[in-house]
């Protein structure tokens, strides 16, 4: 912990570990397919990995999708 | 976004892989060149160090309990991920006008739009848009905000800019590139 950080005050939170157990339990079950409307909703994009592994001149890569 | 997203249908969690080297971004100040009589200081959000994303997470889960869950790092050769993982929430939208009075309500300040301050707590919360927050019940769950701790010039900042009763505009360094579906 930085200097800073030790002399701040402590954080009052927002949603407390009750709360959480309470939103958590609350859950509906969705399919796989709101899952995946969800990510992309968030995302902004579609949720198709980032990134792949690929060669390029004999080495292996990560390269964007 | 700086992270790829998959879900886990037997625990019912998120889990997020950074990319890119991309760490999320991180709030502060940046002086500007202009003359003498112009305000200097611009709220800017910076691309974030791989330890000030894990701070932010960090901070997250003292907002937020049991928020966040570091699953590990990916070694990559040049290229380094953070692995982390949320539980899934109901998506239940929330509108911006809802946000400001919830933050209001938790006591915090309006500084820029989508950032908050409480001074209590030397709280600042930012990136707090429609598609980081859903709503439960009369509470929202921040699950992809951006908490910190100001300090220095940025706190005086803040404190500068509330007293005098402005809101100021984020500028944004992301190097996040965009990109289409396989």
């Amino acid at each position: 912990m930085s200097p800073i950080q030790a002399s701040q005050p402590p954080v009052k939170p927002l949603l407390n570990q009750e709360q959480m157990a309470r939103i958590l339990s609350s859950r509906r079950s969705i399919t796989s397919e709101e899952v995946y409307q969800q990510m992309e909703a968030h995302m902004g994009r579609p949720r198709s990995p980032g990134r792949k592994k690929t060669f390029v001149n004999g080495r292996e890569v990560w390269v964007c999708c | 976004m700086e992270h790829d997203i998959y879900h886990d249908f037997a625990t019912d969690r998120y889990f997020k892989v950074t990319r890119d080297g991309i760490f999320g971004l991180s709030p502060g100040i940046d002086l500007a060149l202009v003359s003498s009589d112009m305000e200097a200081r611009r709220f800017h959000l910076w691309e974030a160090s791989p330890i000030e994303y894990l701070e932010r997470l960090h901070l997250q889960n003292e907002l937020v309990a049991g928020l966040n869950r570091l699953e590990g790092i990916l070694d990559q050769g040049d290229d380094l991920a953070i692995v982390t993982s949320q539980p899934r929430f109901d998506i239940v939208p929330v509108t911006l006008a809802e946000i400001d009075d919830w933050f209001a309500a938790q006591g915090f300040e309006k500084v820029t739009a989508c950032g908050y301050y409480r001074a209590e707590d030397n709280l600042g919360v930012f990136d707090a848009h429609a598609k980081n927050l859903v709503r439960f019940e009369h509470d929202l769950i921040p699950f992809d905000v951006i908490p910190c701790r100001p300090a220095g010039g940025f706190l005086k900042f803040i404190a500068d800019t509330l007293a005098l009763g402005h809101t100021v505009i984020a500028v944004r360094t992301v190097s996040t590139s965009p990109r289409s579906a396989e």
